[in-house]
């Protein structure tokens, strides 16, 4: 039986997320100065650690690394808004490419579970 | 038992093992992420064959010069790794320093050994301990000399250097060569955008020479821009190119350069968001400065292009 990660489709199912997640962020007015930067392979590479994490795939940051990694962000005004923002622009990226409800609902228990420690809360 | 080179050493392991670990295990310096192949932290160089799954989110250019994510590498072959980014030191003689522009010295620099690159790649000139700056490499590998382009700044530590003392004959260290913005052959039909600011265009002349050298059939765009026309130091040459319909140059001024024959006034990264919908399935190299980096690969990106297909050199004015 096999596991989100892998019904999801693994590193490849990342890879074909990122672009796709990563334009909806830049577009939302709501998060997008979070996620600007000049350094665009950096940028991708942390949402493809995101995506990784979030589809149940290998995952080894602490809730001390989230919330180091998000604790200037956090200086900066990040809050529930934000975060609650990007979440649906992972449902609505999983949706564009098609994925079940009950896999979508899966993602968002997971993105849900660092929620405290990327705020600072 | 694979055997795998290394810092002067020879270490054993088990078929099978994953590279990191192995190196983690002998105590050399390589920093471990994600552990999932995502961030990066772990890349190795290595000399022998590399599975597919440890290059994977890599740029072409750096597939092309053996880099791995060793928490991906099982290790099954002899192999040897090198550690950091394999940059060597090489003295090179000024055999020629032209002005092209007020303020731009193209230097031609004979190395006095076999110098290797992939066109578009940089190295740092070393003027002393600790004072080194970077410069984009302007031609081929076949080429007799090295070519970089130097704008200078005033006030610098090395560029007003480069650009007001050095005389045919001198000698420079050099440390490179490194990046991944530059071209390989890897999709011949693939469309090109090359777009460039000021001595950004700089690598993008090794890498429109090394597509043209490859027989590149995708048709490839070439933009540069500058505050000023005297700042299109490349303008007549790449005209040429243009006529011969090897490629498709445009030249932009911001202002006061009345338009002209191929050349448009105003912001260009207008022009590279314009292409990028036109070409979405198209490579876009991006050279210049932060400003313009940041808006180019942002219109690119929104229009389509895949952001493993945005290769951007930032230039940072650091004199």
């Amino acid at each position: 039986m096999p596991n989100l990660y892998e019904r999801l489709g693994g590193a490849a199912a990342v890879d074909a997320a990122v672009d796709i997640f990563y334009r909806k962020v830049l577009s939302d007015d709501r998060i997008a100065r979070f996620f600007d930067d000049v350094d665009m392979p950096r940028q991708i590479a942390k949402q493809k650690a995101f995506l990784t994490m979030a589809f149940g795939g290998p995952n080894n940051y602490s809730g001390k690394d989230m919330r180091n990694a998000h604790a200037r962000l956090v200086k900066e005004g990040l809050d529930a808004s934000h975060f609650d923002a990007v979440v649906e622009n992972l449902v609505a990226t999983l949706k564009e490419l098609k994925v079940g409800d009950a896999d979508i609902a899966e993602v968002g228990a997971i993105a849900g579970s660092v929620r405290n420690d990327v705020l600072g809360l | 038992m694979p055997r795998i080179r290394v810092a002067d050493r020879e270490l054993r392991c088990d078929a099978g093992e994953l590279l990191l670990d192995v190196l983690a295990r002998a105590e050399l310096p390589v920093t471990a992420g994600c552990r999932a192949g995502a961030c990066q932290s772990c890349l190795v160089r290595v000399t022998g064959p590399v599975p597919a799954a440890a290059q994977r989110g890599l740029w072409p250019g750096q597939v092309a010069q053996g880099f791995a994510l060793s928490c991906q590498m099982r290790v099954e072959d002899d192999c040897e790794v090198v550690l950091g980014d394999g940059r060597r030191t090489l003295v090179v003689e000024v055999e020629e320093i032209g002005r092209p522009a007020p303020e731009i010295a193209c230097l031609r620099l004979r190395p006095r050994e076999p110098f290797s690159f992939l066109p578009g790649q940089f190295v740092h000139v070393v003027r002393a301990e600790g004072m080194a700056r970077p410069y984009s490499l302007a031609g081929l590998p076949s080429d007799t000399a090295l070519e970089i382009h130097v704008r200078r700044l005033p006030g610098g530590a090395v560029s007003p250097w480069l650009c007001d003392e050095l005389r045919p004959g001198d000698e420079l260290t050099l440390r490179g060569p490194a990046g991944a913005t530059c071209y390989t052959p890897d999709a011949l039909d693939q469309p090109l955008l090359l777009a460039g600011v000021g001595t950004g265009l700089a690598p993008l002349m090794g890498i429109a020479r090394a597509a043209l050298a490859a027989a590149h059939r995708g048709a490839i765009t070439f933009l540069h821009a500058a505050r000023e026309r005297s700042g299109l130091y490349a303008h007549e040459a790449l005209r040429a190119l243009s006529a011969e319909g090897r490629l498709a140059y445009r030249g932009w001024v911001l202002a006061g350069g009345a338009p002209a024959e191929s050349i448009e006034e105003g912001d260009a990264t207008a022009a590279v968001g314009a292409w990028a919908r036109a070409h979405p399935q198209g490579r876009v190299f991006l050279c210049g400065s932060p400003e313009f980096v940041k808006a180019a690969q942002r219109k690119a990106f929104l229009a389509g292009v895949g952001s493993k297909d945005i290769l951007a050199d930032t230039f940072l004015p650091s004199g």
